[in-house]
Order: C-alpha cells, then structure tokens, then sequence
C-alpha cells in the first residue's frame, strides 16, 4: 500500500526532475539561440570584407610581376585588312598588366594602357588608303615592343 | 501537466536538432571560386580568338613589283614576297588617281594591292594603286628615356633612351608637340624637368634634332 506521505514524496521529486529539466531545457535553447546568433554575425562580417581584399590586392599590385619574355597581340583587325569604315577598334592583350601602350598614325598619337588583365582596346581614326600603324607597348620593367599594322580604309567594291 | 512537459522538452531537443542542421560552408570561399572560373574562362576565350581568328577575305598589301604579266603580279612586302592573280577584273591606278593599263606597271614600282581571297589558293588582284611610299610609310618613333637636359629658352631637351643608354638623342618641342601625363591630361614644358623619366614619340628630321610629337610624362626620377 502506497501511503500518502509516499505518494506525495513521489509527486514532489517527479516536480523538480521535470522542473530541472524545463529549466535546463529554456537555459540550454537560450544559450543555442546566442550561439547560432553570433556564428551568423560572423557570417555577416567574413561576406562584407571579402570584396575588400579583392579589390586592394588589384589596387596594390602596380609593379606587376618581372615579364622577361613580355607578348604583344593584336587581335582585331588583322595585319593587311581592308576595313570599310573610319573608324576601328584595336583590339589586343599582353602578359603585360596596366602598362604603356602608344599606338601612332601618320596623323594621330593615342596612349592607353592594358588593363589589369592584359586586354586593351583603343579606337583609331584612318585616313582613306593604307594607314601604317606603329604600335609600342612599354612594361613596368621599361621594356619596348614594337609592331607594324597595315589597315586599309576604303569602300572600293572588290 | 505531463504534457506540457512532453511538450516543453520536444521543443528543447528539436531546436537542437535543427541547429545542427545548420550550413557550413563559406559564401565568401564560393564566390572566389566562381570568380576565378569566370576569369579562366574569359582568359580561354581571348585566347581562342587570338588563335583562331575569323579571317577577312579582303586584304590589302603594300610592296615593290619584283614580276608581272598579264595573269599574274610579285610583290615584295616589308616580311614577305607574294603572288597574286590578275584577270580582267583588275584595275589599275596611277599616283594621279586615274586609270591605267596592265602594261604601264614597271618592275621596282611601289604598289598597294587591294585583294580577294577566294579560296585557300586564289587571290585575286582586284585593284593595283601605284603609291608614293614616302607619303604612307609611318616613321614616328617611340622610346622610354630619361631627360638628361633641358633647354627652356630653345625647348630642345637631351632625351637617354632607357634601352640604349650609349644614345643620346635632340628633341625638339613646339607647339603641335602634346605633353601629357600617364592619365592623359595635358601637361605645360614647364613641367618637364630634367631627370624625369618619359615616353617620347618624335619625327624623322634631315638633321640631328627630331620633333617631339608627343612626350609622356612617366615618373619624375
């Protein structure tokens, strides 16, 4: 026989098990809660600040690295193309990031540089006939290379 | 009552549960590496055009006449001796910009060819323009040097080449002659001062002093 004494000894310790164990539980979901919260701010912070790294290291980076064997390509128009406009595009790259580049026609002197990943373009006015091109890049290291263009404008029926 | 309970501790664990769930992985880290995919395709890109361009079929040459007759024509180019075909669709211009025959070209003759390619093996001459070379050929030079002097009352400057340091060359500046600096805007001759370092673009002269067509400011030592 369960005596009331029992009985209530019983009710008693079943009360403050279960209350430990909803104050833990609330103690311990708050705590998660605070947790996750600042893990999240973290998040936050590494996603603003990357682009900074980004953009200063191409900030920081004008002496670019020594280019002993420095290219120079013109890849639109060819060498020798007749054109039937005015006006054209050089298109090129170059392993050589933001350095110099004179482009000369017998008329006209252009300057530009190659952008941080060696393209460059550059609009050119001709003159009707043959237009030689003289075109000079000059890297960080002051290294020259030279190359000729010929471009014909005329809207001749071929 | 037993249910609250049940109820209240659920909710503790589930939350649990769901917290580790939580993703790992770093945006930041993703997004560099679509940026660097993005970059070695565009770099693939440029390349494949540099190496396969799309060919104009329409090409123009400048040489001397080394050989011609009625089917054929030799040139002699800066880099290259070429080989064009003539039919009866080819006209001729004289330096006077008129019409002439097949017959009146000369051996050792400049000429500019405007052609048409065919196929892989024919080119057509559809156009030979007698051309005065002198009035064509670009003969500006550009060099990186140093100002090793400069004159203000005569505007002539002593420009070192950086890359033939054993040559010493007279610039002459006047007032079609453009200064500027490395972002383009317009510089006076006063700012030109000795020991700076700049891209000097200059002219063809009958004598030692050349003309300075364009000078690029690059550094001031």
């Amino acid at each position: 026989m369960i005596t009331l004494k029992q009985l209530m000894i019983k009710e008693l310790s079943l009360a403050i098990f279960f209350g430990l164990l909803i104050g833990l539980g609330l103690t311990g979901t708050f705590y998660f809660l605070k947790q996750n919260q600042k893990e999240s701010l973290n998040n936050n912070q590494v996603l603003i600040t990357t682009p900074t790294p980004m953009s200063s290291t191409n900030k920081l980076s004008p002496s670019p690295a020594i280019n002993s064997n420095s290219t120079l390509t013109i890849t639109s128009p060819q060498n020798n193309d007749i054109v039937a406009t005015s006006k054209i595009t050089l298109k090129g790259l170059s392993n050589n990031p933001t350095a110099n580049l004179i482009i000369t026609t017998p008329n006209k002197n252009y300057h530009s540089t190659t952008a941080t990943d060696g393209t460059f373009t550059q609009d050119i006015d001709l003159d009707p006939g043959l237009n030689d091109l003289q075109i000079t890049l000059i890297n960080a290291q002051d290294q020259e290379i030279h190359t000729e263009l010929f471009i014909t404008y005329s809207t001749a029926k071929l | 009552m037993k249910s609250l309970i049940f109820l209240l501790s659920f909710l503790f664990f589930s939350s649990q549960l769901a917290l580790a769930q939580t993703p790992t992985t770093s945006t930041a880290t993703e997004i560099q590496q679509l940026r660097e995919v993005i970059q070695q395709k565009v770099q693939e890109k440029l390349q494949q055009i540099s190496q396969n361009p799309i060919e104009n079929p329409k090409k123009a040459y400048f040489g001397t006449i080394t050989q011609f007759d009625a089917t054929s024509l030799k040139i002699n180019t800066k880099t290259q001796n070429l080989t064009f075909i003539i039919d009866t669709t080819t006209t001729y211009i004289n330096l006077k910009q008129n019409k002439i025959k097949n017959t009146d070209l000369k051996v050792g003759q400049n000429v500019l060819v405007l052609t048409l390619k065919q196929d892989a093996s024919t080119i057509i001459a559809k156009r030979i323009i007698l051309i005065d070379p002198q009035k064509l050929q670009n003969q500006k030079i550009t060099v990186i040097g140093k100002i090793a002097d400069i004159s203000t009352t005569s505007s002539v400057l002593t420009l070192i080449p950086i890359n033939n340091k054993s040559q010493e060359l007279q610039i002459k500046l006047d007032s079609k002659t453009e200064i500027l600096d490395l972002n383009n805007k317009t510089l006076k001759t006063i700012n030109l001062k000795k020991g700076q370092k700049i891209i000097c673009t200059y002219g063809t002269s009958v004598n030692s002093t050349y003309p300075a067509l364009q000078i690029i400011k690059v550094a001031d030592n």
